[in-house]
């Protein structure tokens, strides 16, 4: 079986060589290049102390081509699943089924089941491999912008790198072999692994991931300045830049949201005080509107008790929870591969 | 002379959902036959090929083939070779490849028989499989299956994409292939048409109307099944024996009757005839015909 599996497959498996050798030949020489860059950086703002995050960021990551590179990176991890599970996890079974070749390779002298567990532990352990070679490579291409941006909390970067894509793409490989098993034909079952995949991989990072350990919640006031990491400029973030800030608010004393369409009456400022302010007739104050809302005196909502609330979870959690949701995709594995088994040795060929 | 039984089924029966693909079918098959398995499209051929070799698994009744119960181990496919009809071989391995395959997943495995089957028909070995003919692919296949050294060889409808030469092609290397094994290889093949198989085979089992209707050898159902000719519109008395159809013409009636002893069939005017293997399966597949006419209304 293990002769059969490579005499298969390896044509296939060439292709996805090349592709991760496309992929190597962009991340290595991009990331020594910004790695070296950001280093060159450093030694000449250090001494003098003037290094500003903001500066670097566009200094490295410039926006010409170079600047895509980053996001061509996460992108392709992203993606990873995807690929693999679409091209390789799909045909590993859906294909025997549409060409009929399942009915001569059962009637060798091996039991379906072997034949299964071999197309199996085959398929699992090369996809696992193969995303652990990619995603080792965007790891260690990102450590740049993680350094730079703070950002690999943040669902994109967090889905991008360490350990989560490898779990990922091994359960999409698992998807695609079950729902070919399920359909026994291609275009269904790349169609339902293609479903799948794309409402685990939106409902994950934005509803699952946030609760795998209870969120922690910080305030600030309204008139605290906060740093711009370059993202959400107009609120604040964890009390750590490394901090994965989920959710930001502006609440009152007792916890209830801003409504900023009605907000509190003696805090919207008309529009002729606004205009007295711009000619300097009267001290200028902050203040802001929202989705069309009236204009509302910042100080007004201090002076009444609200502030910002960040829900947050904190930059040490990373590694647990990069732990959690590998466990959450390997159990997941682990129920496809059951289907699987059920689908082929229960039913008819 | 007594002969085991390689195949046995006892009410045999497999249901999609709310239809019987086959039903209630009773079959022996002795060691050494070679048997055609004949009757309409949709009687159930390749149902019960499937449920004999384990890639089905039977709704109602029992499959004993080889002495164990049809299943998808590894042990019980061991002795049997099957060509599906289909002839599934992969297109992008070579008559090599597959060979190999071959080797690799079977205990037993007759390199060079395949080899020398290939040679001798003159098919480039190294040659993708798609890039062969449909009578070279049914020839590689079946090679494929001999190679295990089966004891049973389980064939459908091997020959019904063939054109004619390729057919009398395969169905001489089948015979080839019974002669060498000298009784050590029994055969089952499908077909819709007896007329390719009648010359190679011994046995037949007919399956219409929804059952076996006939499952001996070729010699018993001659013994058993007799043509009487009388004139128009007279009705037979119908004693001691079955009418399976009936076609009446304006000058004579013809029947196709099956009776366990002739010299009891008493139709004085009625003349017997002795009747071809062909003409029995016809008359069973149009009699398969007319009760599905009349399950229709």
């Amino acid at each position: 079986m293990n002769w059969l599996m490579w005499r298969q497959y390896k044509k296939q498996l060439l292709i996805f060589v090349g592709i991760l050798g496309i992929f190597a030949a962009i991340t290595i020489p991009f990331g020594v290049h910004f790695w070296n860059h950001y280093q060159d950086i450093l030694a000449v703002c250090t001494p003098t102390n003037s290094c500003q995050e903001n500066g670097i960021r566009d200094i490295v990551f410039k926006t010409s081509i170079e600047g895509l590179v980053p996001s061509f990176v996460k992108l392709s991890l992203l993606a990873l699943p995807f690929f693999v599970g679409l091209f390789w996890g799909v045909p590993l079974i859906a294909k025997e089924y549409a060409e009929n070749t399942h009915k001569l390779a059962w009637t060798q002298g091996i039991s379906r089941r072997r034949w299964l567990t071999a197309k199996l532990a085959w398929g699992l352990l090369a996809a696992a491999v193969y995303a652990g070679i990619f995603t080792a490579l965007a790891t260690w291409f990102s450590r740049t912008g993680n350094v730079i941006n703070h950002d690999r909390f943040a669902e994109l970067a967090f889905s991008s790198q360490a350990i989560v894509p490898i779990a990922a793409t091994v359960f999409a490989v698992a998807t695609g072999a079950m729902f070919g098993a399920w359909f026994k034909r291609l275009l269904p079952a790349l169609g339902a692994t293609l479903g799948l995949l794309v409402v685990l991989q939106v409902a994950i990072p934005l509803v699952v991931r946030p609760h795998y350990q209870a969120m922690q919640t910080y305030t600030v006031s309204l008139n605290q300045e906060f740093e711009s990491k370059g993202r959400h400029e107009f609120a604040p973030q964890g009390p750590a830049k490394q901090d994965w800030a989920i959710g930001t608010k502006q609440v009152d004393s007792t916890g209830k949201a801003l409504d900023p369409i009605h907000p509190p009456q003696q805090c919207i400022i008309n529009e002729e005080e606004v205009e007295k302010e711009v000619r300097g007739d009267k001290p200028r104050s902050s203040a802001f509107s929202l989705a069309g809302g009236p204009i509302i005196q910042v100080d007004c909502l201090v002076s009444l008790g609200y502030h910002w609330e960040v829900t947050y979870q904190p930059a040490y959690r990373y590694w647990n929870f990069q732990r959690i949701e590998t466990a959450l995709y390997l159990a997941m594995t682990s129920l496809m591969v059951l289907a699987t088994y059920w689908l082929v040795s229960k039913r008819d060929a | 002379m007594t002969t085991r039984n390689v195949i046995q089924t006892t009410s045999l029966g497999k249901r999609y959902r709310s239809f019987w693909a086959l039903k209630d079918c009773n079959i022996t098959v002795p060691e050494g036959s070679v048997t055609a398995l004949v009757g309409p499209n949709g009687a159930g051929k390749t149902t019960l090929l499937k449920l004999l070799v384990g890639l089905s698994t039977a709704s109602t009744g029992t499959s004993t083939v080889l002495g164990q119960a049809s299943s998808n181990t590894g042990d019980f496919i061991a002795e049997i070779g099957y060509l599906a009809q289909e002839i599934p071989l992969y297109k992008q391995f070579s008559t090599n490849d597959h060979i190999a395959m071959g080797a690799h997943l079977n205990k037993t495995w007759d390199k060079a028989s395949v080899i020398k089957r290939i040679a001798e028909l003159g098919i480039p070995l190294d040659r993708r499989v798609g890039k062969l003919s449909g009578g070279q692919r049914a020839q590689v296949a079946l090679a494929l299956a001999l190679a295990k050294k089966p004891k049973l060889l389980l064939l459908d409808e091997p020959v019904a994409a063939l054109d004619p030469l390729a057919r009398v092609d395969f169905l001489s290397s089948l015979a080839q292939a019974v002669t060498e094994a000298e009784g050590n290889l029994t055969v089952v093949m499908s077909s819709h048409l007896l007329a390719d198989l009648e010359r190679i085979c011994d046995h037949v089992i007919i399956l219409a109307a929804g059952k076996t209707q006939v499952c001996d050898s070729i010699e018993n159902v001659l013994k058993t099944h007799k043509l009487l000719i009388g004139p128009k519109n007279d009705m037979p008395k119908a004693a001691h024996y079955t009418v399976i159809q009936a076609t009446h013409t304006p000058r004579q009636t013809t029947l196709v009757v099956r009776c366990e002893d002739k010299n009891r069939i008493d139709e004085p005017h009625f003349k017997m005839q002795n009747i071809n293997i062909e003409e029995v399966v016809l008359a069973y597949m149009e009699q398969d015909k007319a009760s599905k006419l009349g399950d229709a209304k």
